[in-house]
């Protein structure tokens, strides 16, 4: 039983490395560059502090699921890339 | 019969040194200038729409060419051409790397004066490319299809052990 629950997880492993593996540049950029332009939008419009605190708390989450994507971001984001995006949204 | 040689030798000298100097110009115009390591890698592919005229245009690497024949060449129609979403990125060598949805192939291009000239036609699958798009890995180009496993591509065709 214990064999065939590690195959199982063997497997979703894999998969789940051959779906990151799968992962296009060009969309993950785009994919980071929607989500910053949203929080941005949502920050000239926000009212009150605790609108505020949830968008600094998006450029959190967004600092942290693009982290691994930094270099590739600063290349191909023209002129701020990854880390200018992320200072401007904190700004 | 007696010839009149070297009666001047410090004239024969000049000339020499003259020819020598001249030689030595020539030479250097010649001898073609090389500029190496280049690194042309464009971290990110380029993703243009083809208009009704066989344009495409991209804004991030300012650039805009006619890509009717590429078109005519993979599908054999040269008609409906604007709805055509083509995928280029350039590798590190300056080689062009084109495909589009519904392609079979992979077309290597290398600059040439006011355009692009075709290298290689590197043919991926039989079926037609889902929804594919480039990766930049150096050495490599990786070429992904949908679900598919990726696959690595040179100017020369696809890497050996790959799928092909």
């Amino acid at each position: 039983m214990k064999t065939i629950l590690r195959l199982v997880a063997l497997l979703v492993f894999s998969s789940l490395i051959l779906v990151a593996q799968q992962k296009s540049d060009y969309a993950n950029v785009q994919l980071f560059q929607t989500k910053a332009q949203s929080i941005s939008k949502n920050m000239d419009k926000a009212n009150s502090v605790q609108e505020c605190a949830e968008l600094n708390a998006s450029v959190d989450a967004l600092e942290k699921e693009f982290a691994d994507d930094k270099t590739l971001l600063n290349k191909a984001i023209f002129p701020d890339g990854y880390d200018r995006t992320i200072e401007h949204l904190r700004g | 019969m007696n010839f009149p040689l070297n009666q001047n030798p410090g004239g024969s000298m000049k000339a020499i040194i003259i020819l020598f100097f001249f030689s030595f110009l020539v030479l250097a115009g010649c001898s073609s200038l090389t500029l190496k390591p280049g690194d042309f890698a464009w971290p990110i592919e380029s993703v243009s729409k083809v208009d009704e005229k066989g344009m495409i245009e991209d804004k991030q690497y300012y650039f805009s060419l006619n890509v009717k024949e590429l078109l005519y060449n993979e599908t054999q129609d040269s008609v409906n051409i604007s709805n055509v979403t083509l995928r280029i990125i350039r590798d590190m060598k300056g080689y062009y790397f084109m495909t589009a949805s519904k392609f079979k192939n992979v077309y290597v291009f290398e600059q040439i004066e006011g355009g692009l000239k075709l290298t290689k036609k590197i043919l991926v699958t039989q079926d037609g490319l889902e929804n594919p798009a480039f990766n930049q890995r150096p050495p490599y180009i990786q070429l992904l299809n949908g679900q598919k496993p990726p696959v690595s591509l040179t100017k020369e065709g696809i890497l050996e052990g790959e799928n092909k």
